[in-house]
């Protein structure tokens, strides 16, 4: 079987870096973008099964990623998590299935996508 | 390095004379200091007298076989290799050999270069083991460091809030920094520790400078001031407190006044103004060993416009020398466990409220903090 695909944005290479370990250790694969601008143009091209999103980024900040994502036909079922060190649960993006807040558990996490795509 | 055996030591053990000589003089032309024995429980002696980190063993011996002295020495210290010498067509035990975690075997007649390359396996797994013990060593104190900043930054409860974000994301980059080396240590990695590490060091000394930055600019932020209910505000700040208080069997007053008390204040900045205090209190109880019991009161009052907080302690006290110093950044009498941010950041929150600070203390007596802040602040216009 084919492994299941993540796309990370993040605009810390050191984070993006972190949850690419993690996922991989996970046995899942992962693309990543900085922005949400870099992100638009990754989904254009590659479906991913589950993407994470920080909110504060430079260019295209994740809100808006968002609510472009969930207009996307292709796009608007995969499940997003806010992983964010802005705001909280209820200050995030609705939709999401799940915000968390940075630093964050990496335990929770991988439960919370393993629950979604594993 | 540390080790807990020497790891230019090594132990020789074979019947038969003439392969110990032999054996012998090739290990010492590579440096080895040599203990040789004749038998398995001669070996031993030496072992436990000598600790070499690396046992050449013949397989068939009388008494003790190669086997039985191999699992006894792994039991005594399982960081020590042993190589195992065998006969020709000893094919079977060799292998059980490797199944009681013998680094390698070699075959009589003994070659030179099969020596060395039994040697070099045995050596790179030493080192390696050596390596893996101080990544781990230093991942803790790494870790301590990550902890303790961590309490420290919470501690300074406001200021984290308003620059939560960056924070925030620094202490994930930790987690992130951790993370790789963990991973990579558990996959023998050591490329891939080194670059975890330094990502750690790297966001450490940043989260280390941001704190002193957020320290400085505290002063220059604008406060948010909204009417409070004082009882209610002061019941917030004790539940904080009060398991602190609690754990270490403080007895712990409480006096909140009337419940009708109204203050002009941004409650989140007295709020650890006074909790910086009320950890001191605690601080202070705990130093002071003399007394069989301590005491923490948290007393709330007002008289003409103004609102008074008191808090007193029956700690350690302190001399007029101390009293001098405690509102400067950084004075800490607490060694590692004071950082000295929590007196001045209360001072200056104080006297953002345009309010006073009075104290009394004496050594071995207990502290008293009065601070006064004016109920109702006039627009600057
Ligand atoms: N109630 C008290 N009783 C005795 N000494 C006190 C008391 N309050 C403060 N001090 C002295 O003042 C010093 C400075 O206090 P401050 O809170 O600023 O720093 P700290 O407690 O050492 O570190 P931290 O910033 O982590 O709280 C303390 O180290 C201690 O010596
Ligand atoms: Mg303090």
């Amino acid at each position: 079987m084919e492994k299941k695909k993540i796309l990370i944005i993040d605009d810390d290479p050191v984070i993006v870096k972190y949850l690419e370990k993690l996922f991989h250790d996970n046995g899942y694969d992962t693309i990543f973008a900085y922005d949400g601008l870099e992100a638009d143009s990754i989904v254009e091209d590659v479906i991913p099964d589950l993407i994470t999103l920080d909110i504060e980024m430079p260019n295209e900040w994740g809100p808006r990623f968002f609510r472009k994502l969930t207009k996307n036909k292709s796009c608007k079922e995969i499940p997003v998590i806010v992983i964010s060190g802005l705001g909280s649960a209820d200050h995030s993006i609705r939709k999401a299935v799940k915000f968390f807040s940075k630093p964050f558990d990496s335990d929770k996490l991988m439960e919370t996508v393993n629950k979604e795509i594993g | 390095m540390r080790t807990s055996g020497q790891i230019d030591k090594i132990l020789l053990v074979d019947d038969e004379q003439d392969i110990r000589e032999v054996i012998e003089i090739s290990l010492s032309g590579s440096g080895y200091t040599v203990f040789t024995a004749e038998n398995g429980k001669q070996a031993l002696d030496i072992f436990k007298k000598e600790k070499p980190l690396i046992v050449l063993t013949d397989i068939k011996m009388p008494g003790m076989s190669g086997i039985d002295l191999l699992r006894k020495i792994k039991n005594i210290n399982p960081d020590t290799e042993v190589i195992i010498i065998t006969g020709h067509g000893d094919t079977d035990l060799a292998i059980k050999s490797l199944k009681y975690e013998a680094i390698d075997f070699i075959t009589k007649p003994i070659s030179y270069d099969a020596l060395q390359i039994a040697l070099k396996r045995a050596n790179d797994k030493i080192i390696t083991r050596c390596q893996l013990e101080e990544y781990t060593n230093s991942l803790e104190i790494l870790l301590r460091e990550k902890t303790e900043l961590q309490d420290h930054l919470s501690s300074l409860g406001i200021m984290i809030g308003s620059i939560s974000h960056g924070i925030k994301g620094l202490l994930t980059r930790l987690d992130g920094g951790v993370y790789l080396m963990e991973s990579a240590y558990e996959n023998s990695k050591f490329d891939e520790i080194g670059e975890g590490l330094s990502i750690f060091k790297e966001t450490v000394n940043r989260i280390k400078k941001m704190v002193l930055d957020i320290l400085y600019s505290a002063k220059e932020r604008k406060l948010k001031l909204e009417k409070i209910n004082v009882a209610e505000f002061a019941a917030d700040v004790a539940v904080v407190i009060e398991q602190k208080i609690e754990k270490n069997k403080i007895e712990f007053h409480r006096d909140f006044g009337s419940d009708d008390i109204e203050c002009e204040m941004d409650a989140k900045y007295i709020h650890s103004a006074l909790i910086n205090i009320l950890d001191n209190a605690v601080d202070a109880c705990l130093a002071d060993k003399t007394k069989s019991s301590h005491k923490i009161v948290f007393k709330v009052d007002q008289d003409n416009g103004n609102l008074i907080f008191e808090i007193k302690d029956s700690g350690i006290g302190m001399d007029l020398k101390t009293r001098e110093k405690i509102f400067n950044l950084f004075y800490s009498s607490k060694g590692s466990k004071g950082t000295g941010f929590g007196l001045f950041i209360t001072d200056s929150i104080i006297k953002q409220h345009h309010g006073r600070i009075n104290l009394n203390s004496a050594i071995g007596k207990g502290t008293h903090f009065n601070i006064k802040i004016p109920k109702h602040h006039t627009k600057k216009a």
